[in-house]
């Protein structure tokens, strides 16, 4: 009997509550640590990583919480970094405006990773100074930056001084030349990757010579590879890769005899990423796959040239493939599922965006499906996929989308944004055969008038539904059937009304985001009542209109919202 | 060879004896080292009960060999078969718990702290309090400060 049991009993110790917490998404330890005390220190103790909002914060604060941090990632962060530097060992700080370094710094030896895409500049003197506070980096990305202008010899003169260098993302910095990679490739022992998109100046020669002084380098990526062909000399350099596992040709001119010369080295592929490349043929193509049986990652975004017999035919070979993006594939139908379905069983991942045709597969094998599947392991392949992401299909209509609530039973994200034919019919019946479906996003999607009344309480935790006719009534469907809901995006739900939005935020008690940009019809003082209403809203998107000040701002921020501008 | 496997015995809290082969016992890292120095007297185990230990034994036998098995069928049955084991009250669940930390068995541990993780996953504050009878002992000062604080814990 639970009553007669003396309270002791229900007390664990603390390494059993730290095991526990150890299983738990980031997003569930914020509403954990604050039961009690033994709680709070131990989600705070556990936390190592952080993503946070807010351009500016006080970092004495964030340490004297959590004194285990090691990795930090601020979007756009415009405060200091000092006092944190210390201890960390990975930092990202993506859209900032330029790198806050400090005036008297370092070195700090602990950080091994620095990511800096899209800063807002990027000149020598930044990259002199990283090299300096952080000399024992072994990641380094400054991808992207908005205006960057650095130099070659800037750039060797830093990279030098960073011996251990693992991995560099140099993509985007469009004054990159082939001096840099040289210089990678003759002083860095130690590297295993390198990013090098959208670098105009890097020539195919000099890649090649790369793979060649390198052989045990891992992961290659690059773009616009092999125009206007590739010659003999620079596939060449490929005769000689050993360890590439992760190799990516952007938008490139790739022919079947550089895939020939690919299988030939028999290398360890796992990712081979080929998005908007073209130049070659599927059996070219087939050749380098017969060699890379073990590929679990494949990406032939926009390869006109697959069929569905074609891609039957690639599933066969690619048995450990986990994650496929097939979008924009043209001459591909609905029926590709079923193949990677049956043939791949460790496929978690398909992204399917763009599909033309649909209706054409065979229906009886789709439909057999469900009935062989039923408590059979051995047939049981369509378990493992959770992730299906079909927007912008035109023609994917209700039919199609009931076979899939029977195919995939464990489906947790489903994006079908943007995809006119469908209706709520076939919308309730995938949240009801998908009982896990976790993430959803029917965005765009005019034929959603209504959000399915008809159904069971829903695992649904995230729901983007910009541009729906949603209103009041749906809303309330919503509320009582989603009680765990933790994200709603509305924005530009013109018949969503202040009165829908008040019976949301009352039923919804796990709810953190919540987007009502543009949704002209609900009053913008809604907002300070959801956030007294739901203490657990983190951020808030409001309607248009609302412009608050900074004392209100910053009161929202006190109480745990983070309220953007509408 | 001996075709007879090798048996270690074992006393709970409450006297009880049980049986069980040297290979399982093996994998109870707190009891390895008496198994292993070849200790044929009733290991006692004063804080597991004689039930606890009955459930924690059943767990560790079915599961010895099978989890390192390839074959999808096995670890399918295997799967609901341990969907079954933990349906047990919250005071069971808490004993398993407490049972595996103590005698260091690495699989049972995780299973059931991975079961209560999942209970936890979706629940408020005031329902955890209430599932786990933790009592809030933060002022309303301290409660607000935390809450205060915690914007910036947005994200992943």
């Amino acid at each position: 009997m639970e009553e007669s049991r003396p309270e002791r009993e229900y007390e664990l110790p603390r390494e059993c509550w730290e095991k526990i917490v150890s299983f738990l998404h980031p997003h569930h330890l914020d509403s954990l640590s604050l039961v009690n005390k033994l709680f709070l220190s131990i989600t705070n103790s556990h936390r190592t990583h952080f993503s946070c909002l807010s351009p500016t914060f006080d970092p004495s604060s964030l340490l004297r919480r959590f004194p285990n941090i090691t990795s930090l990632c601020l979007p756009a962060y415009h405060g200091t970094l000092l006092p944190l530097l210390p201890n960390l060992a990975s930092l990202s700080l993506p859209d900032s405006d330029g790198f806050p370094l400090p005036h008297s710094p370092g070195p700090f030896p602990k950080l091994k990773s620095l990511l800096l895409p899209r800063l807002g500049t990027l000149r020598d003197h930044d990259l002199r100074g990283i090299s300096r506070c952080f000399p024992l980096l072994e990641e380094l990305g400054v991808s992207y930056p908005r205006d960057g202008s650095v130099t070659d010899w800037g750039l060797m003169h830093s990279l030098l001084k960073l011996k251990r260098l693992r991995k560099i993302d140099l993509s985007g910095n469009v004054f990159v030349s082939d001096i840099v990679v040289e210089c990678l490739s003759a002083n860095f022992p130690e590297l295993r990757e390198i990013w090098v998109k959208d670098c105009f100046l890097v020539s195919e020669k000099c890649i090649s010579e790369l793979v060649r002084n390198r052989p045990d380098l891992e992961g290659l990526h690059v773009s616009n590879f092999g125009y206007p062909a590739v010659s003999s000399e620079v596939t060449g350099g490929f005769r000689f890769a050993r360890g590439l596992k992760s190799l990516g040709l952007l938008s490139s001119f790739v022919t079947d005899d550089f895939f020939g010369v690919l299988a030939d080295a028999n290398l360890p592929l796992r990712e081979l990423l080929l998005p908007y490349s073209n130049g070659f043929t599927f059996d070219g193509l087939m050749e380098l796959l017969m060699n890379c049986r073990e590929i679990e990652v494949l990406d032939l975004k926009g390869a006109s040239f697959l069929s569905d017999d074609r891609v039957a035919g690639l599933c066969r070979v690619l048995g450990n493939l986990i994650s496929v993006d097939f979008s924009e594939c043209r001459g591909l139908t609905d029926g590709i599922l079923h193949s990677l379905a049956r043939h791949c069983p460790l496929l978690r991942e398909v992204r399917m965006d763009g599909l033309v045709a649909v209706g054409r597969a065979d229906k009886s094998e789709l439909q057999m499906d469900p009935s062989t599947n039923n408590g059979n392991p051995n047939i049981g392949v369509n378990c493992m996929l959770n992730f299906l992401s079909l927007a912008k299909a035109s023609s994917l209509n209700d039919h199609f989308l009931k076979d899939i609530s029977h195919m995939f039973l464990n489906l947790q994200h489903l994006d079908i944004s943007n995809c006119g034919k469908i209706t709520e019919e076939s919308l309730s019946t995938i949240l009801n055969g998908c009982g896990k479906i976790l993430h959803l996003d029917i965005s765009l999607c005019p034929g959603i008038v209504n959000f399915p009344p008809d159904m069971d309480d829903l695992n649904l935790e995230v729901l983007v539904a910009q541009g729906v006719g949603f209103d009041c009534t749906d809303l309330g469907v919503i509320a009582r059937r989603c009680p765990r809901l933790r994200r709603i995006d509305l924005k530009s739900c013109r018949k969503v009304t202040t009165p829908g939005v008040k019976q949301l935020v009352s039923s919804c008690k796990l709810l953190r985001e919540v987007s009502l940009q543009w949704c002209n019809n609900v009053d913008v003082e809604v907002v300070a009542w959801m956030i007294f209403k739901r203490p657990s809203l983190r951020r808030i998107v409001p309607p248009k209109g609302l412009v608050l000040s900074k004392n209100q701002k910053s009161f929202f921020l006190r109480h745990g919202c983070l309220v953007r501008d509408g | 060879m001996s075709s007879k496997k090798k048996v270690i015995t074992l006393r709970s809290s409450d006297g009880e004896i049980f049986e069980v082969e040297e290979a399982v016992a093996l994998e109870w890292l707190t009891i390895k080292p008496l198994v292993e120095s070849g200790c044929t007297d009733a290991i006692p185990l004063p804080q597991v009960t004689g039930n606890i230990l009955a459930k924690v034994i059943e767990y560790c036998k079915k599961h010895i060999g099978a989890s390192e098995s390839e074959d999808r069928k096995i670890l399918y049955e295997l799967e609901s078969w341990d969907a079954d084991f933990i349906k047990v009250d919250q005071g069971t669940l808490f004993d398993l718990i407490r049972a595996a930390d103590y005698l260091t068995i690495k699989t049972l541990f995780e299973f059931t702290c991975q079961t209560v993780a999942d209970t936890i996953k979706h629940k408020t504050i005031e329902e955890v309090r209430h599932i786990f009878r933790e009592s809030n002992d933060f002022t309303p000062e301290e409660e607000k400060e935390i809450r205060g604080k915690s914007w910036w814990l947005q994200g992943l």
